[in-house]
């Protein structure tokens, strides 16, 4: 292979990977300049682009001129620019006489005598002008131009990818500023929506404790019933504010490494205590070595608790039983009871937002699986249900899977 | 004679405070009370109280203000800080400094004093 081809074919090879990992418009253009001085032995190269409304070329890239000759003025009377705006590729042999370059004295002034003007292309159409610049007289030949021409389409791609890239990454921006605007809202709403219930349940206890003098037991059990409206609110305002800030992304600056059997622990504090009152066994296996999970764990205890409190209540006789399977890279979480089971054609719209099951009496927002879902969702898991219980033949069973973190071996 | 206990009681919520420290002189506590960080930081340095009830999250120098001072203090370092937060109120961050207990609202005013008892128990045991 001639010397001369192969080291278009280097250049060429150097100038795409550049193409390929580029990140800002400008770090594109310099390599093109400075790598097409370089294989033509010339003495510079510029590349100049038009402006967005297609009215002036803007010097963007050089490599090999002077500022001083870069920053010569507008070359809107440029003839050989003209032409190469239409797409036409022009060879001048001696710059500093030829009528066509608009800078002729500056030209001679920088060194400069043949000049080869060519048209960068993006998606057909032209969108600037690549120019070569040496020092001696030189007849432009085709494969140059050719070589000079590729070059320059390729950079035009390069630049409209780092321009999509800029683009897109300013929109991540923008959308991550919209949610952390919303998030900090919901915190707002949150504290606003409770303040007035918080302090009115603290005005009912206070007054149902007798600090403010006798209460009759009749006064009693109405201050109990709205200490109980109340709860309900808290429960209703909470559980509607937790969607919004789940489906934010919030959990995801919670998360830690968190040992699993804490997080069940945690979550069953006062279970034990719910579960006695209804002559309920609640029963707990957990494995010795607790397996590690990423997550949050306000948010996992909010998962297990739903899950044992809605067993308790849904079970009149029998057992809750908690338990903790280990599985190769997940572990699962699975809580079964005895109780009054799900109807079959219920199963599937079970983690549905508001949805109550037929067979069930108590009050309740509907919100606690449909929140849990979202929780477990965001920690890359699964949640389900199966009723009957498959083991125990009645009841439901209540399973949620997690990734596990493994544990670090060290290499021996 | 044992001197009164003095609590200082810091809540941006008037009613909250007015039964919270109701239900606190009941039980023969000196209350102190401030409605933000930046008022109870220095009630906290001329009353010098024996347990501190801080609400986290209140409009004018919050919960973190108070702390960030707080602690500085060589005798306030000591004293036992019960933490009041909303049950959805998501700190994002933790609360950057030791805090004996966190309490979560809504309290039941009684609640309150139960625990309230409980701590300056401890303290004074371990004087």
């Amino acid at each position: 292979m001639a010397p001369r081809v192969e080291k278009y074919y280097k250049s060429l090879y150097e100038i795409a990977a550049v193409v390929n990992s580029a990140r800002t418009p400008e770090s594109v253009l310099g390599v093109i300049a400075r790598a097409v001085s370089q294989t033509l032995n010339a003495k510079g190269c510029s590349l100049m682009l038009l402006s967005p409304d297609r009215k002036v070329l803007v010097h963007t890239a050089a490599y090999g001129l002077s500022d001083w000759y870069v920053g010569k003025g507008p070359v809107s009377a440029d003839k050989s620019i003209s032409e190469a705006l239409q797409g036409k590729p022009v060879a001048i042999l001696d710059a500093r006489e030829d009528d066509r370059i608009q800078y002729k004295a500056q030209a001679k002034q920088e060194g400069i005598v043949s000049m080869l003007s060519a048209p960068i292309f993006l998606k057909g159409e032209v969108i600037g002008v690549i120019r070569v610049y040496t020092a001696e007289r030189h007849y432009f030949t085709k494969s140059e131009l050719y070589f000079v021409q590729a070059v320059a389409n390729l950079g035009a791609i390069a630049l409209d990818r780092a321009r999509e890239l800029t683009q897109c990454l300013t929109q991540v921006d923008r959308l991550e500023e919209e949610r952390q605007r919303f998030v900090r809202f919901l915190s707002v709403v949150a504290h606003d929506l409770q303040s007035p219930l918080v302090a009115t349940q603290s005005i009912l206890s206070y007054i149902k404790d007798g600090y403010t003098g006798e209460v009759t037991e009749g006064q009693k059990d109405l201050l109990q019933r709205g200490i109980r409206r109340i709860d309900e609110l808290l429960v209703l305002v909470t559980d509607l504010l937790d969607i919004p800030r789940i489906e934010a992304g919030q959990l995801r600056y919670e998360m830690h490494e968190i040992s699993l059997n804490g997080v069940i622990k945690q979550a069953l504090v006062g279970m034990d205590s719910l579960a006695r009152q209804k002559g309920l066994e609640l029963r707990v296996e957990l494995p010795v070595d607790s397996p590690k999970v990423y997550g949050s764990s306000r948010r996992l205890q909010q998962v297990v608790s739903n899950l044992v409190s809605n067993a308790i209540n849904y079970t009149r006789e029998g057992m809750v039983i908690v338990r903790v399977r280990d599985y190769n890279d997940d572990v699962a979480v699975e809580v079964l009871d005895t109780g009054i089971g799900i109807p079959p054609d219920e199963l599937p719209r079970l983690f549905t937002d508001f949805f109550r099951g037929s067979n069930v009496k108590r009050a309740g927002t509907g919100l606690g699986l449909s929140i849990s879902k979202r929780i477990i969702d965001a920690h890359g898991g699964k949640i389900w249900a199966e009723s009957p219980c498959s083991e125990t033949g009645q009841g439901s069973k209540f399973t949620f899977t997690l990734h596990k973190v493994q544990p670090s071996k060290s290499v021996a | 004679m044992q001197r009164r206990p003095k609590i200082l009681l810091v809540d941006d919520d008037v009613d909250l405070v007015e039964v919270m420290s109701g239900a606190l002189q009941s039980k023969a506590y000196d209350v102190v009370v401030a409605y933000n960080g930046q008022e109870g930081l220095e009630k906290a340095k001329k009353e010098k109280p024996d347990l501190v009830i801080l609400d986290i999250l209140m409009p004018v120098a919050d919960g973190f203000t108070f702390a960030d001072e707080f602690r500085k203090d060589p005798v306030l370092a000591k004293v036992p800080v019960l933490a009041l937060t909303s049950f959805s109120e998501s700190l994002g961050q933790p609360f950057p400094f030791e805090v004996s207990e966190y309490i979560v609202k809504p309290i039941r005013p009684r609640d309150l004093v139960a625990k309230v008892e409980k701590f300056l128990q401890k303290t004074r045991a371990s004087q």
